[in-house]
């Protein structure tokens, strides 16, 4: 008998990183990693789940900038020369290693992963988003909307009118890509901050996610805490994030990932190895950089690492998993003896954890996917699945939260990144008294879509995040700028009796997301 | 088999047209307008930033052997005041605003008292505990609703607003729970406590770091949850003149 749910939802983002320039930019990487260790091992896992006739439940989440340049032609052609170079790699990595036990298995698995990758994806326009499309027709998973360009929205609620847009674009983008209407909406970096859910309800948004404090601390105290939803007084509902799933596998100390078996993420043969040996690879720069290619596995807390062994990886993963799933019937049952309804455990994950900084996450989840569709006690759903078995749900006001460090906006306003915000609310503010004007020309308006496509694009919570973290904080701050420079010039050039179109139809080349944007989203 | 040897790169060292060297262009320093945005950073943290148009800042330097201030204020009761230089345009402040509606002023100390020349937004800092209201109200959706929105592949929003969009009904505690009803026979007791009180008019009143609602007279009355055991509900009143009362009354639930 079933005594409790268990709604795994993950979050697939990657900010918009596609640039014009022969070689690309250096952060297209992020999106190439992520395609090879993340989303086709992800689809990998639905199709096995399908052919096996599983009844599966998960929530997904993929957001615009990343469906965006999944779609993109010239990402794609980059992509696959990257592959191609890779592919080669693999082959020479296989004879280099075919007589050391366990390299030379490491090295075959790369192999296949490396030719399957390039099998998928070969001649394939939008090979990743279709999947993720044919397993939500089928029932596999749910997909969530989220915003245009990740905006951060507690931030941007200075000039309300902004999160609409990111809401409203994001939502735009959602029916371009699925070809139905979203019923869940994921809210970047959970932050939720009261007045977002009024923008949700008029795009028709029923669900969204907030991190555990997001529902516990809300303005009336939740009679069953997090583990039931809360109807925010616009009628949306509010999921929190179930905190013990969540430590189990984010838990840096704690944490499934940190285990000494599996893959190590830092040794990787772009710095171990002959730099004559690793150059295609490295190609154009020339820089030592990740290739992917790692042996060894995190073995301790020092440097010396040991030798990765696939196969004892992927018995910790199955171990891992059934713990994972024991720890969750042990809740529900506890949870339904003291309830008057079946508890409800949200887990909401980082897709790229999954593959790209935990390489055995893929095997994690789809063992976890399948002993639960074998617990008695527990039953995979969707928050939406939830919401058809329970339609009332007490009403309260969320607080605002996300689930970033510390629970709250830190990590986005602090003293690296706070500079930006008189900016990105000045352009609103513009932004917005334009958008509030009668009929524009048609050139105006082309103008002002592509002044949207900036400013949302300068909106992105991902140049705050790095800046902070320090990581590619040059690079972020660019961003930042130029955004918002393309942005006052275009507002110049909108004021200008007889434009030079020159540097608009280079902008609307090199910033081409969001095909169908309207600038009167920010009225 | 593998050396280990190798350092990573450091990018400032190396000239390419894909390494970033730091010649972005520089955005406007200001934008010639008075505005002093607020904005939470969590509950124990509020950060501001301002800025002046020129006659404004023609005005300032009038005062510039005056104290220029923030005064952080909840509704009409000032909490506390944080001396900053106007030239640093943006500022963190510290203090106990969980769950508390902020606005903030810029001004000058003068002779004749506080001289406000900028007033924020107002802010609704977070709260950083669960609340102690317990007036419970419930909200049911339509079950065909759901149904109907989630297998209606590829229906406009339009649909939806023709439809009228809300098709839910909110209901009063105590809810009616289908699960309860299932059960053969069923026995819930539970108990609440109701505090009242008065304090003078205007006051910002907070029950263990949560505001209280009063209403003009002064008067508030509020539902708490009656745990076992011992219970401390401590009530502290700030009056507008900076006056502070404090009451504590112990409960025990056997």
């Amino acid at each position: 008998m079933t005594k409790g749910y268990l709604a795994i939802v993950l979050h697939a983002h990657l900010p918009y990183v596609r640039d014009l320039g022969p070689d690309g930019a250096l952060e297209e990487d992020w999106l190439y990693e992520a395609i090879i260790e993340t989303y086709i091992p992800l689809i990998r896992i639905l199709e096995k789940l399908e052919a096996d006739r599983l009844s599966v439940r998960l929530g997904l989440s993929i957001t615009p900038p990343l469906l965006n340049m999944l779609s993109d032609k010239i990402l794609l052609k980059r992509f696959l020369k990257r592959l191609d170079l890779l592919i080669d790699m693999s082959f020479q990595e296989v004879a280099r290693t075919k007589d050391s036990y366990p390299f030379c298995e490491t090295a075959e698995l790369y192999q296949e992963i490396l030719k399957d990758t390039k099998k998928r994806i070969n001649g394939s326009e939008n090979y990743v988003s279709s999947r993720f499309a044919h397993f939500q027709k089928i029932g596999l998973i749910e997909i969530l909307a989220s915003c245009a360009t990740h905006g951060y929205l507690p931030l941007l609620n200075v000039v309300p009118q902004s999160q609409k847009a990111q809401i409203k674009e994001g939502i735009n983008e959602y029916h371009r890509f699925f070809q139905k209407d979203p019923v869940g909406f994921w809210l970047p970096e959970c932050g939720y901050t009261p007045g977002v859910d009024k923008y949700l309800a008029d795009a028709n948004i029923r669900y969204f996610l907030t991190d555990t404090h997001g529902v516990l601390n809300a303005d009336t105290r939740p009679r069953y805490a997090t583990y039931a939803p809360i109807y925010t007084p616009n009628a949306v509902a509010a999921f929190a994030r179930d905190f013990e799933s969540s430590k189990q596998v984010w838990s840096a100390t704690e944490g499934y990932p940190g285990d000494f078996d599996y893959r190590d993420f830092y040794r990787d043969i772009g710095f171990d190895l002959d730099y004559k040996y690793l150059k295609p690879l490295l190609e154009p720069i020339g820089i030592r950089k990740m290739t992917g290619f790692k042996y060894h596995r995190i073995t301790g807390k020092s440097d010396h690492k040991e030798p990765y062994n696939p196969m004892h990886a992927a018995y910790k993963a199955k171990l891992h998993a059934a713990n994972f799933v024991f720890n969750r019937e042990a809740q529900v049952n506890y949870l339904s003896s003291v309830m008057d309804r079946p508890p409800i455990l949200v887990a909401p994950y980082d897709a790229e954890l999954f593959g790209h900084w935990w390489f055995e996450g893929p095997l994690f989840l789809e063992e976890v996917l399948r002993l639960t569709c074998q617990s008695p006690t527990l039953q995979l759903l969707t928050p939406c699945d939830y919401l058809k078995k329970h339609p009332t749900n007490q009403v309260a006001t969320p607080s605002s939260s996300s689930w970033g460090y510390n629970g709250y906006n830190e990590v986005w306003l602090e003293n690296s990144n706070d500079w930006i915000y008189p900016h990105l609310h000045e352009a609103s503010i513009l932004l917005n008294e334009l958008a509030k004007r009668g009929n524009p020309t048609t050139l105006k308006k082309r103008i002002l879509n592509q002044a949207s496509r900036e400013l949302l694009l300068a909106q992105s919570s991902d140049w705050a995040f790095i800046m902070k973290t320090g990581t590619v904080a040059e690079y972020a701050i660019r961003r930042t700028k130029e955004h918002l420079k393309n942005f006052n010039d275009l507002l110049v050039l909108y004021d200008t009796a007889d434009p030079n179109l020159e540097n608009l139809e280079r902008l609307e080349k090199l910033n081409a997301i969001f095909p169908g944007i309207d600038y009167r989203i920010f009225a | 088999m593998f050396s280990n040897s190798a350092q990573k790169p450091d990018l400032t060292e190396i000239n390419h047209p894909l390494i970033y060297k730091g010649q972005e262009s520089e955005l406007p320093s200001g934008y010639n307008k008075d505005c002093l945005v607020a904005m939470p950073r969590d509950p124990y943290w509020l950060f501001c930033y301002w800025d002046f148009n020129e006659q404004t800042w023609q005005k300032l330097t009038d005062y510039q052997n005056n104290i220029c201030t923030l005064r952080i204020r909840s509704k009409d009761t000032e909490l506390l005041k944080v001396p900053v230089s106007l030239l640093a345009k943006s500022w963190y402040v510290h203090g106990n605003f969980a769950g508390l509606p902020l606005t903030i002023d810029l001004g000058i100390e003068t002779q004749d008292g506080y001289l406000p020349f900028l007033t924020s937004n107002i802010v609704n800092m977070p709260p950083d505990s669960i609340s102690q209201k317990t007036d419970e109200l419930w909200l049911s959706i339509d079950e065909l609703y759901l149904d109907e929105y989630y297998t209606k592949i590829g229906a406009s929003p339009l649909f939806w607003q023709k439809e009228g969009k809300k098709k839910a009904q909110y209901m009063a505690s105590p809810m009616p729970l289908k699960e309860a009803k299932q059960k053969e026979h069923l026995l819930v007791c539970d108990t609440d406590l109701i505090v009242y009180g008065k304090t003078t008019p205007g006051s910002v009143l907070l029950q263990n770091e949560q505001t209280v609602p009063i209403d003009t007279n002064g008067n508030f009355q509020m539902k708490l949850k009656l745990n076992e055991g011992l219970q401390n509900i401590e009530l502290v009143s700030y009056a507008k003149n900076g006056l502070v009362k404090s009451k504590i009354i112990t409960i025990k639930r056997g």
